[in-house]
């Protein structure tokens, strides 16, 4: 992978990379240092990405290895990080879902985090156990239990 | 299945509702890492430095001024050997890569970090085991006078105190160490059982 193409798709994949990283991020903060770290990873490796994966499952390897490797001292936040400027222009029983899911999310132990924030990245079970190194029955019956438990959750 | 898309849509929706830290790749990729593989490795760098400032002191001091080849020998050969074990381990930990599936990768840091610490436990109690040795026969005949070290009991007096006090040195100092890597070789001990 060229250092170009390498900067580009990551400036185009930022939003992936913010989204996953703020399961795992109890402030704004930590958010930017969780991010800063995956990028330094991935440009670390990249040049060695020999295309024998989806380039979005290295970048979801990578980014969910350094979000659960680093050590956070502080507890997390379950509140979700928000940006107030947008706030206005959602519809407010949304918002209010919205803010739950995150709620839920971030109140699940860090390898269940994982798997359910890959299930709604859309990816397959198959997808997901090559992220994440489990056999695809074990993912299919972890995402039944916790899209179960989150329903619950949002349901209260 | 309709709560399912639901769950997802949320998901999809929450994206826009994210602030979004405003990163630059560019300056992002000239900084250093910060994980805890980048701490070890300077812990690591800066052992190697002592070590290789070690060898012309332990020459010196025990080989040539002394002149206590033994001791002085056996400092040499170990801190020696050292040098090449942290720099082994240093260059494992440079070459550590983060794009192996989510279980190997915790499964491998695990394993660093688990070897990291069983390192300096080997080097805690193998130092104190030689610091005793050496103090029984080099310090005590030299610094007690040898009418007192005829007395009965004394030698096993002086070993049992000073061994004593050399255990709860040990333990003290392998608390510590449990207290900075501890917590972090158990949580990637349950994560990797998690993913399993």
């Amino acid at each position: 992978m060229s250092d170009l193409f390498f900067k580009s798709f990551v400036t185009e994949n930022m939003g992936i990379i913010s989204h996953i990283c703020r399961a795992y991020a109890s402030d704004n903060e930590e958010l930017k240092d969780l991010i800063q770290e995956v990028t330094i990873q991935l440009w670390k490796s990249h040049q060695k990405f020999q295309g024998n994966s989806k380039i979005s499952t290295w970048v979801y390897r990578v980014t969910l290895n350094v979000c659960l490797a680093i050590n956070r001292k502080k507890k997390i936040d379950t509140e979700p990080i928000k940006s107030l400027d947008i706030e206005d222009q959602i519809d407010h029983t949304e918002k209010e879902q919205i803010d739950l899911l995150y709620k839920a999310i971030k109140q699940l132990n860090e390898s269940d985090r994982a798997i359910i924030v890959l299930y709604l990245e859309k990816k397959s079970y198959q997808e997901i156990s090559e992220i994440l190194g489990m056999t695809v029955s074990n993912v299919g019956v972890k995402v039944n239990r916790l899209k179960d438990k989150l329903k619950t959750m949002i349901n209260g | 299945m309709a709560e399912d898309i639901d769950i997802i849509a949320l998901w999809e929706k929450g994206k826009s509702y994210d602030l979004n830290p405003d990163i630059d790749v560019d300056q992002t990729i000239s900084k250093r890492s910060k994980g805890t593989l980048f701490w070890i490795r300077v812990i690591l760098t800066i052992e190697f430095w002592i070590n290789v400032a070690a060898i012309p002191v332990f020459t010196y001091f025990l080989l040539i001024r002394d002149k206590q080849y033994i001791w002085g020998g056996l400092a040499v050969i170990i801190t020696l050997v050292y040098l090449f074990y942290y720099q082994f381990l240093i260059r494992q930990i440079k070459n550590f890569s983060f794009e192996d599936d989510v279980r190997t990768s915790l499964k491998k840091l695990y394993g660093y970090l688990r070897f990291f610490v069983l390192h300096y436990k080997v080097v805690l109690w193998l130092s104190l085991v030689i610091g005793l040795i050496r103090a029984f026969i080099e310090d005590v005949p030299t610094q007690v006078p040898a009418e007192k070290l005829a007395e009965p009991n004394v030698w096993l007096i002086i070993i049992g105190v000073s061994t004593f006090f050399a255990l709860i040195l040990g333990l003290i100092l392998t608390g510590l160490i449990h207290l900075l890597y501890g917590r972090k070789i158990k949580r990637l001990k349950k994560l990797v059982k998690e993913f399993s």
